[in-house]
């Protein structure tokens, strides 16, 4: 009986550290409540994070929000969605702000920065793990895989 | 220079007191002053051997025996505001070793973007002949120490920098980028000329490119782009009295006067409203750490001081973590060469004239070939590259290069004088984005 007791409280215990973990490594985009988008696709997502695009799809203006080099969401979104380092990256934003072309998103320093920011901003976007995308302020528009 | 500097140090204060008060709405960014910089320091030598008449020949200008930083060092800042919702000013300052250091402005523009598919802007506006022509001084843009010099050398940067309008229309096309730029404009700048027989003295000579026009049209994405480009323009050039060339102006001349030649060498080393073209295709590929590129260019001129060539080279690279190992073979030919035209009554002449122990010939293809921005008679090499860049941090690379250059047979290549075999160039690199 103790043994069984001791069993559950364990397995319960797992559970409990276990399930944050994992949905911890889940990293979504958010939007502000009022920006007229319900989803995006990669390509999309693409356009905008490298700033070959100000606007959605639909024409609406909108102002991505990046991650400071170093912060694990950002590692992520770039791993998985725009699928570049930081090497290039950075070479490839050399490329566009010396021939005054544009420059980077805004940066912020880590996933409670970006809610913050975005839900606060109503042409705002951002990559937040989803721990961070309560349904309040935020809406989701991209899960990444 | 001073001016310069004082215009330099009015628009630093200006944009000091705006950052001041700018509040910086994340929003927009509106109000918000952007400084940028970059930075190279590149030092480069050869293994070149002294001619037996005790010459050294130097390659593109700045490349010696002995290590020199004028070459590949730079540094430039660049200042950017939004005005408003779609309008800004971008100023960009640029020093180059070769310059002495000399501030100039290389960028200085307002820029009106009224969404994603325009871009209108005017002012102090860089055309481009090449692919990397934009940021062919931002070293860390790209995996050379320098861009293969029998392409990037046929026109000087300094030619780029023009004062005009440009257009650009960019459209999603099967979702890339179908970019079409077109450019008009003037270009008014100073060339160095050698003064005298001693040719120790150096006149600046004006140079003026008007009704220049440029059209570029780009393909692709970040993976795979392809892109044309061609520039027109006329060409306006006049030694002043007293430089070699002046002089050689004189000599010719003089030959014509006695009716000796004919009056087709009036003028001879001037240039007045001719017509040069120059035009260029490329393509750039970055998938799965492989990187390659490629550009053909092809200079036409219709001036007998300076030749139509044709310029291409191919790069390849893998990249292993942060080191980009890399090769490239390049090459510049000369299609049309109508520097050394003179006949043998010219050559003759001229020694009998002048005194002079050379041929006209001769002096002409020096003269043109070591003039900074001319190498009409120049320019027949090949060469392999072998390069490694190393991204050190974020925002830092270090390169290394080995130079493998063989000029044509009777050519000086781009040396100032033909080394009369292989040389080999090699280049250290530090280039930093801020």
């Amino acid at each position: 009986m103790r043994t069984r007791l001791l069993k559950t409280k364990i397995l319960t215990a797992i559970a409990f550290t276990v399930v944050p973990l994992i949905s911890a490594a889940e990293l979504v985009v958010i939007a502000n409540r009022e920006l007229p988008v319900t989803s995006l696709t990669r390509e999309e997502l693409y356009r905008i994070y490298m700033g070959k695009t100000n606007f959605l799809p639909n024409g609406v203006k909108v102002i991505p929000v990046d991650q400071k080099v170093g912060s694990p969401s950002r590692d992520k979104f770039y791993s998985s969605v725009i699928q570049k380092s930081d090497t290039e990256v950075k070479s490839y934003w050399s490329r566009v702000i010396f021939t005054g072309q544009g420059y980077p998103p805004i940066q912020e320093s880590d996933d409670q920065a970006v809610k913050d920011l975005v839900s606060k901003n109503p042409n705002c976007m951002g990559y937040v793990d989803k721990s961070y995308a309560d349904s309040g302020s935020v809406k989701i528009v991209y899960t990444v895989q | 220079m001073k001016r310069i500097l004082s215009t330099v140090l009015v628009i630093l204060s200006c944009l000091y007191t705006s950052l001041a008060n700018a509040t910086l709405t994340t929003n927009s960014a509106l109000g918000e002053v952007k400084i940028d910089g970059f930075l190279s320091v590149g030092t480069a030598w050869s293994d070149v051997n002294f001619l037996a008449s005790g010459v050294e020949p130097v390659y593109i200008s700045n490349i010696r025996k002995k290590p020199s930083f004028e070459e590949d060092s730079n540094v430039g800042v660049q200042i950017t505001k939004q005005i408003h919702e779609d309008v800004s000013i971008t100023v960009q300052f640029l020093a180059e070793a070769d310059n002495q250091w000399e501030v100039e402005t290389a960028w200085a523009f307002l820029k009106w973007e009224p969404g994603d598919h325009w871009q209108l802007r005017a002012g102090r506006v860089r055309t481009n002949p090449y692919m990397l022509s934009d940021y062919v001084n931002v070293g860390y843009a790209y995996p050379w120490v320098r861009p293969p010099e029998e392409v990037y050398s046929m026109i000087p940067a300094i030619y780029s920098n023009s004062t005009g309008a440009d257009v650009r229309y960019r459209h999603a096309l099967w979702n890339r980028d179908l970019t079409i730029t077109g450019f008009y404009g003037v270009v008014s700048t100073e060339l160095t000329f050698p003064i005298g027989p001693s040719q120790s003295i150096f006149d600046d000579v004006r140079l003026r490119l008007r009704d220049l026009y440029s059209f570029n049209l780009r393909y692709g994405d970040e993976v795979f782009s392809i892109r044309a480009g061609i520039e027109i323009t006329r060409v306006t050039f006049d030694p002043n009295a007293g430089t070699v060339m002046g002089e050689l102006n004189d000599f010719l001349n003089e030959l014509v006067s006695f009716g000796l030649i004919s009056p087709d060498y009036i003028n001879y080393f001037s240039l007045y409203n001719k017509r040069t073209s120059f035009m260029g295709l490329g393509y750039q590929f970055d998938w799965n750490n492989i990187v390659s590129m490629g550009e053909l260019v092809k200079r036409k001129s219709t001036s007998p001081i300076e030749a139509t060539a044709i310029g291409w080279y191919l790069m390849g690279g893998y990249r292993v973590k942060q080191l980009l190992p890399h090769i490239t073979f390049a090459r510049e030919r000369l299609v049309d060469n109508n520097v050394r035209r003179f006949n043998n009554i010219i050559n003759q002449d001229f020694m009998a004239f002048t005194g002079s122990p050379i041929p006209l010939d001769q002096v002409a293809q020096s003269l043109i070939a070591t003039s900074e921005y001319y190498n009409g008679g120049a320019g027949a090499q090949s060469s392999v590259t072998l390069g490694l860049r190393w991204d050190v941090i974020d925002g830092v690379a270090l390169k290394a290069e080995y130079k493998h250059v063989h000029p044509d047979l009777m050519s000086p290549g781009l040396f100032d004088f033909n080394p009369l075999k292989s040389v080999n160039i090699y280049s250290l690199a530090l280039d930093a984005v801020m």
